[in-house]
């Protein structure tokens, strides 16, 4: 057979497994990060159950608020991650403002319902960090190999594209103002 | 301190008879059984005669051994710990039980299992448990020897591989969590005997975290990699390698059934009297014993173990 033609075969055969091998862990990549995204929707979940329940509680205990001063929050399936920040986002701003009404009701902040849910949406916050940490990784993993070559011309044919990542809510970001007057 | 200081004479005494005796023996046997052998009955009892000697010698030497370590322990270590742990279980011949170490699939528990100082108490309400152990498997001449059922204590020593030989504690952690994740310092490693059913360093999947400087440092495995990343907050990886940056020995940490487990390979042996060459003096003492209790509560102030915010 003629060298040049075994050459050429060689060649499109390592390329083709080259091929076939990045194309799967980029698959499989991709498939971490769905997993991941299961995860931050069952923490989403969890936290929304006991921000729930808090709001119970202090509803009790407000009986003069009568105005609806949460915001509604919808979880949906199959939110897209801007969605699910969003969703995060208003959930920690309505948490912020149960511990100011609770402020205003010593009774609230005494009470064993309160404080046990206080212990429940600290636990429930850091299953909710770790899964932003675990999806953010992968996310991460999956846009490095998106953006280095050769990766990036395959991922291209694949029409895959960047992720987006699970931001930490802005309040979080802001500076703590601390208030140390009496 | 008196009693203890009269116990030392005697070992004192038969260490230098051992001394002295050893050239003896070795005349003894190297004239009567090589250069002047003529295979006389004679020679052979007089060579039977010295290591017999030599045998009771080193048995009157570790009984006086024994002696001492027993006091110690019993009278010096036993109080320390009662006055530093109300209600505390401290049991010098007893060591972790096995059946807690398997779930955790840290190290292999091969055949021969023992080890000694066990304790248990609560520090800042924190239940832990602690013991030295020596954990050993039959080697590829051992196998050969012996079937895995016969052996319970038999063999010598060199039919085993030691599997591990240090301290191991568990505590009691502040997180809830369902699946186990394994920490694995850099330069500890979890030896099994070749042929062994334990191929891999660890049976879970490998995790990433995202500080490049603990990956360096640590190898971390985990059931499920969301616990990895609930258990190791950054604040709690920082805390890991502080805490392992001031022991000289290397550490496993396993995080099972809401239990924390640490390994401390070679990790020396707790609650000995030391050497018997200086006298004892309550300072001296007092000083080791504190050594060794520091080395438990270290885990619980510097993992802020005590830290329950989590826990209902």
């Amino acid at each position: 057979m003629n060298p040049v033609l075994i050459a050429i075969i060689a060649a499109v055969v390592i390329l083709l497994a080259y091929f076939i091998s990045v194309s799967n862990r980029l698959n499989k990549a991709h498939v971490k990060i769905d997993e991941a995204s299961s995860d931050v929707d069952v923490s989403l979940t969890k936290r929304y159950d006991v921000l729930t329940k808090m709001i119970d509680v202090v509803k009790s205990y407000a009986k003069y608020e009568r105005e609806t001063i949460f915001e509604t929050i919808q979880l949906r399936k199959n939110m897209s991650m801007q969605e699910k920040n969003e969703a995060n986002r208003l959930m920690g701003e309505n948490l912020a403002r149960i511990h100011a009404l609770a402020e205003n009701y010593p009774e609230l902040k005494a009470s064993e319902n309160y404080n046990t849910l206080q212990k429940a949406i600290a636990d429930v916050e850091e299953h909710l960090q770790a899964s932003r940490r675990l999806y953010n990784a992968n996310v991460s993993r999956f846009n490095q190999m998106l953006v280095t070559f050769p990766t990036s011309i395959i991922g291209g044919m694949k029409g895959m594209h960047k992720e987006a990542f699970f931001s930490a809510e802005e309040t979080k970001r802001q500076d703590v103002k601390m208030d140390l007057s009496l | 301190m008196e009693k203890m200081n009269r116990m030392r004479i005697p070992i004192i005494i038969w260490s230098i008879i051992s001394l002295a005796y050893a050239p003896v023996m070795i005349y003894i046997v190297a004239t009567k059984l090589v250069i002047h052998w003529d295979g006389s009955i004679i020679n052979v009892v007089y060579a039977i005669a010295s290591f017999l000697v030599a045998a009771f010698i080193f048995e009157r030497k570790n009984k006086a051994i024994e002696k001492l370590r027993d006091e110690y322990k019993l009278n010096y270590v036993a109080g320390i710990l009662d006055s530093l742990f109300p209600g505390v279980y401290y049991e010098p011949d007893e060591s972790i039980p096995r059946q807690y170490l398997a779930d955790t699939k840290m190290v292999y528990l091969g055949d021969r299992y023992s080890g000694e100082d066990y304790v248990r108490a609560r520090y800042k309400n924190v239940l832990f448990q602690q013991s030295d152990l020596l954990i050993q498997a039959l080697n590829q001449e051992g196998r050969r020897k012996y079937k895995r059922e016969d052996t319970k204590a038999r063999g010598s020593n060199s039919d085993y591989f030691v599997c591990f030989r240090g301290r191991w504690m568990i505590f009691d952690f502040n997180k809830n969590f369902r699946s186990n994740v394994q920490i694995i310092q850099e330069g500890f490693r979890v030896p099994a005997p070749a042929g062994s059913r334990r191929k891999k360093e660890s049976p879970y999947d490998p995790v990433t975290l995202e500080s490049d400087k603990f990956n360096k440092g640590f190898r971390v495995y985990a059931q499920n990699p969301h616990d990895a990343f609930y258990i190791l907050t950054p604040s709690f990886m920082e805390r890991i390698q502080a805490l392992t940056a001031h022991n000289k020995y290397k550490m496993m940490f396993c995080f099972s059934s809401n239990k924390l487990h640490i390994a401390i390979h070679g990790g020396g042996n707790s609650f000995e009297p030391g050497s018997v060459l200086k006298r004892f003096d309550d300072e001296r003492v007092k000083e080791a014993i504190w050594k060794d209790i520091g080395s438990i509560t270290q885990f619980v102030d510097e993992l802020s173990l005590d830290n329950n915010l989590f826990m209902n």
